[in-house]
């Protein structure tokens, strides 16, 4: 006897909840599937599922795929496919919702991402200004040690080309600063 | 003309070349660009959620430097 194919799970709630949660979501209605976003990325070709295709699974209620693909993972920030797209749709920031969501939820999956962007935030919290010297060297040795190795040389001459400042840049105002980003937080946000 | 000038972290170090071109193509058409006082990290594509926190302090210094509204 075939055992018969388990459905996947819809939920059509997250597609509202998603929209809810980015600015001008509801945009995400007007999708043409027209794959400009996706012919657009620079980094198209490491995601696992399009930004075309996250959508198409978004609007479907696709929710399990859409949190376990590492499209958001991927996307380095760029704003191309929300610059070309015909319908206004803020693909960058949807991205940056299912990222909230996806750790909120516990499904960070295969993807040092948000330890990189803790130790980021940590930094800025302390002097007010990202260090680039003290991020690469914080996150490699918590999370990657051996690739460490492998950068020393990189880092060495983006020194040498005065690309990499050896001590951080602390800004008068930091305590305004570390108010401001408590303050955030107490109001819901996270890092 | 005056412009209030917001180079951000990376200008200072693995974006160094963009801060040097820019000063010098603003020279040669006669901008002026002064640097705001002790500006903040943007927050940059590392700020998941609440992108916008680091931001408010930004636009007083802004102010207080005479430009923004």
């Amino acid at each position: 006897m075939v055992a018969p194919a388990t459905a996947t799970q819809v939920d059509h709630q997250f597609f509202q909840d998603v929209m809810d949660a980015t600015p001008h979501g509801e945009r995400l209605r007007t999708c043409l599937q027209c794959g400009t976003c996706s012919g657009s990325c620079p980094n198209g070709p490491d995601m696992d599922v399009s930004p075309r295709a996250l959508i198409a699974m978004l609007s479907s209620g696709e929710k399990d795929e859409v949190l376990a693909a590492n499209t958001m993972w991927v996307c380095v920030a760029c704003y191309y496919c929300t610059e070309r797209c015909p319908k206004e749709i803020p693909v960058t920031d949807l991205l940056y919702t299912l990222k909230a969501v996806a750790i909120r939820e516990n499904r960070v999956k295969g993807t040092t991402a948000p330890a990189l962007a803790k130790t980021f935030v940590d930094l800025v919290r302390k002097y007010g200004r990202a260090f680039e010297l003290g991020l690469a060297s914080k996150y490699f040795l918590t999370n990657k040690p051996i690739s460490m190795l492998k950068m020393g040389p990189l880092g060495l001459s983006m020194f040498l080309k005065g690309r990499m400042t050896l001590t951080p840049t602390k800004i008068k105002g930091v305590g305004e600063l570390r108010k401001i980003i408590s303050k955030a937080e107490e109001l819901g946000g996270k890092s | 003309v005056k412009y209030a000038y917001y180079p951000g972290c990376s200008a200072e170090a693995s974006g160094a070349a963009y801060d040097i071109s820019l000063k010098k193509v603003a020279d040669k058409l006669h901008f002026h660009l002064g640097e705001i006082d002790d500006w903040n990290c943007c927050g940059a594509s590392e700020y998941f959620d609440a992108q916008d926190r680091a931001r408010p302090r930004q636009s007083v210094v802004a102010r207080k430097f005479g430009v923004g509204r």
